[in-house]
Order: C-alpha cells, then structure tokens, then sequence
C-alpha cells in the first residue's frame, strides 16, 4: 500500500518535474531554483493531503464491512476512535512525506531550511493532517456510496491541488482571485 | 425509536434477568435488531431509556460497553488479516493479555472448527466459518451481558448447535445473553425466557411453556379407535369446545381433534367414546409447538391485533 502511495509523488518530481524544466529552463521564471527544486518541497507536503484522503476511505471500508458499528460498542469513546484515526493517518502521512523527501534528497541539493523552518514545516504537517483528516473522516460519515464518496474527495482535492502553488507560481492569478488563495497555502 | 417516518420500536419494555438467556424472537423487520443496537448504545433512542447492567443507557455508555460483548447480524471482520489474526487482534482491543488471547484463540478455533483455516483471511472462506469466527471473536474477552443479534445465521445445524451449547454454557458461567432469532427451534433450545416482538412492539413476555399455554390457542388430540362409526362422529361433533375434527386420509394416520382447551376436552371424548362402547386404541396429545404460537400472533399482528 505504501509503495502504491509513493507511485504518484515520485511520478510528479522525477517524470513530471524533470519533463517540465525542460519546457521552463534551468530556473523558475522570477527565482533563482530550478522547476524541480521549486516542486519537489510541495509534492513532499502534499503526501499529506492523499494520506488524509485515506482516513476518510478506511472509515467508509469500516462502515462498510460493519466493523464501525463492531469497534463503537467496544470498550472506547467515539472520540477515541476518531482520534486513533487522525493519528494514525497523521503518522502515515509523515512517514510517507518522509520517504518520499528521502529518495527525492538529491534534486533537493541547494535547498537550505532554518531550525525555525523545519519546526514550521513539521507543524504545518501535523496541523494539516488533523484537516484533511478531519475533513475527509466527516465527508465519509455522512456519504452513503462509495461513487460519491469518491466523486466528492476528487471535486475537493484537484483544484486544492492544482491552487496550492505545488506545481506553478499563483503571482500571475487574477488579483481578486488571489483574495481566496489564503485557503490553499 | 423513529427512522424518519417509520418507528421501528414502540414503547418496549422488559426486564432480562442475571444469567439467563433471553429470547428476544420477531419477524424480519419486527424491530429486534433496533433494540439491540439501542441497548449496546449505538443508537440513541427518539425517546424512552433503559438501564443496562444498572447504567443508564442514555448518560453511561462509557460504562456499558466494556461490560457488554456484541454478535452483530452483519458479517463483520478484518479482510487483511487471517482468522487467527483477526482473533488475536480483537482480544488486544479489549486489553486481553498476550497469554490469555493465545489460550483462548486455541480454545476458539478447536470450538468453532477453525483450525484448519487459522492462516486463512475471511474473504476465503465459506459463509458459515465467517460467521463462526464472528461469533468466536466475540469470545476473546470477557462480559457480563451478550447480545447476539441472529448469531446462527448461515451456519450448519452441526455449527450451530455447538454455538448453542457454547451460548448455555456462558449462561451456566453467569454471563447473562440477549439472543434474537427467528428461528423457533432454537430459541426453545436454548432460551430461559422469551419475548415476541412485532411492529416494534411486544406480544408475549414469558417462559416459553407460559407463552404456548397463554398465546398457543388450540391443541390437537390424536385418536385411534378400533371402529368409527357415525354415531361416534356426531357425538364428538356436539362436545363443546371442539373446532373442528380431521378424518384421516391414510391408513397410519390417526383421527385429530382440536379443541380450544385439551385438559377440559380430553375427559369428554374419553367419556363419549366409552357410552358408545368405542374402543381407543392410541391417544396422543400435540400441544402447539413454539412455531404455531410465533406464526399465529405474527398473523394475528398483520391483521391489527397488537395486543396480548
């Protein structure tokens, strides 16, 4: 499962990133890094995004297969068992930001973060694991189909995608446009 | 308790008794398996509340859970993991020493006839060794009450009555079971008391001996004589009481009778049949079984008659 996750994020910084510096040149238009430099950090932090959307599918498998209704007449608290499910999805989403910062470390060479930075970079991890978490484990609670369910996470997650400034520079976005793009970052 | 529109169970009450087993017996739909999950505190009633084990249902769930074990009617399991797996992990949840799972999970298997599967993850097996390791998992920890929603269902009469007599024997261990099903068999094999429900609601409350003599309506006398003759016919035609008598069509078949009350009956047709100087050669008594009761008070339901 792990490695069915690394799939994407790798395709995006050594096939994608690679293909599109070749388009872009040697440096992002308006920066001194070059497109996969400029890529690759924002592909790591997105692992946590697709870990989240997990939460929200292992949820919707247990309601599934009756094993939601099995586990809360267990001996815990529904809060209990949502908090495993945060947690948990937070650590998957670390471990997979993890690895995928491991094996992309050499076209990181260049990148220099401050003490400061890591501790912004592991918080805004962590913070952004509760949200997708949350969000995705409460869309499952209500959605009654699989189809929808998945229908929705793909309307949420590809223009959060695609306006999180990963894959692009947002300076060029219309100004009132830009208003909302807060949201995204 | 109210799904939208439709209220799945009205105005239920009932006591269940320490370390008996409890019949809770209804049709499809009747209402059995919204009270279970109303009393294992998965649903919250629309109105109404319960104590469960002396803790309230609506305030103390927290308190209920750990002292309760849940047979769902939906199969329900880890696919990833094997059977042995899927035991073992289920008695880690309920905080069972490593020790102890290990013990039970031998205990389980050998029980339930799941050794040879033990490596096995459920999607490969067959429907009833699903259920029997449902019903087993259920077994790793230890409870005060179980409820078991339908837990038979899918298995072999052989499966089965081994879950019945493991069921009896937590019974005899003090473990007090809330068992629901719709099959009547079962339910006078193995419960203490029993309560009928439909439409949400609830018909009989009893023993089960108390339910048939109460609610079982008529019972049917078979006869054999050595001559029948009309007289005879007529005569017990005109006994008060007597519904209806049944000629037999075969020859190893006795003559029935149905009467509304057997013990008030059967002293009259003797003594009919003795003024006409007819021999009895057999009589047997049939009183309504478990099944004639449910089927005739799940009718007499349909057609409006809620009430006992």
């Amino acid at each position: 499962m792990l490695v069915v996750q690394l799939i994407t994020p790798l395709f995006y910084i050594f096939v994608a990133g690679f293909a599109y510096a070749s388009v872009i040149g040697p440096k992002m238009p308006g920066t001194d890094v070059s497109y996969v430099l400029y890529l690759a950090p924002g592909v790591v932090v997105m692992q946590i995004m697709f870990a989240a959307s997990m939460a929200g599918a292992m949820l919707w498998l247990d309601k599934r297969l009756a094993m939601f209704a099995q586990i809360v007449v267990g001996p815990f608290s529904r809060w209990q068992y949502i908090l495993s499910k945060l947690v948990s999805i937070m650590l998957q989403g670390m471990l997979n930001a993890f690895i995928v910062f491991l094996i992309a470390s050499p076209v990181l060479v260049g990148l220099s973060v401050s003490f400061e930075g890591v501790l912004y970079i592991v918080s805004s991890l962590i913070l952004g694991s509760l949200f997708f978490g949350s969000l995705t484990l409460a869309i499952s609670v209500y959605i009654k189909s699989n189809e929808a369910f998945n229908a929705i996470l793909n309307v949420l997650f590809t223009p959060l995608m695609f306006l999180s400034s990963v894959f692009y520079s947002l300076q060029g976005a219309p100004s009132q446009f830009k208003q909302s793009l807060w949201l995204t970052h | 308790m109210k799904y939208d529109k439709v209220v799945a169970v009205n105005n239920v009450s009932f006591k269940v008794m320490k370390g008996e087993v409890f019949g809770f017996l209804g049709p499809n739909g009747a209402g059995k398996t919204t009270t279970i999950r109303i009393l294992t505190t998965l649903l919250r009633p629309t109105s109404g509340n319960a104590k469960v084990l002396g803790f309230d249902l609506l305030s103390e769930g927290g308190k209920i859970r750990p002292r309760i074990g849940v047979v769902q009617q939906e199969l329900s399991y880890e696919h990833a993991l094997s059977v042995q797996a899927n035991l073992d992990i289920y008695g880690f949840l309920w905080n069972v020493s490593k020790a102890e799972r290990r013990k039970r999970i031998e205990l389980l298997l050998g029980k339930f006839g799941l050794r040879e599967v033990r490596k096995t993850a459920p999607p490969e097996l067959s429907m009833g060794q699903r259920r029997r390791l449902q019903v087993a998992r259920e077994f790793m920890h230890d409870s005060e009450l179980m409820f078991l929603d339908e837990p038979t269902t899918g298995l072999d009469p052989q499966a089965r009555r081994v879950t019945l007599d493991f069921v009896r024997e937590k019974a005899k261990d003090g473990v007090t079971v809330f068992f629901t099903t719709h099959i009547m068999e079962e339910a006078e094999y193995v419960c203490d008391r029993i309560a009928i429900i439909d439409h949400g609601r609830i018909m009989a409350l009893d023993t089960i001996d108390n339910v048939k003599r109460r609610f079982g309506g008529v019972s049917v006398i078979q006869l054999r004589f050595a001559e029948y003759s009309s007289d005879l016919d007529n005569s017990l035609h005109s006994l008060p009481g007597v519904q209806k008598i049944v000629q037999p069509t075969r020859v190893d078949e006795p003559l029935k009778i149905f009467v509304e009350n057997a013990n008030t009956a059967l002293p009259k047709i003797v003594e009919v049949a003795a003024s006409l100087n007819a021999r009895i050669t057999e009589l047997r008594l049939e009183e309504p079984s478990l099944d004639d009761v449910f089927v005739q008070m799940v009718n007499n339901s349909k057609g409006g008659k809620h009430d006992e």
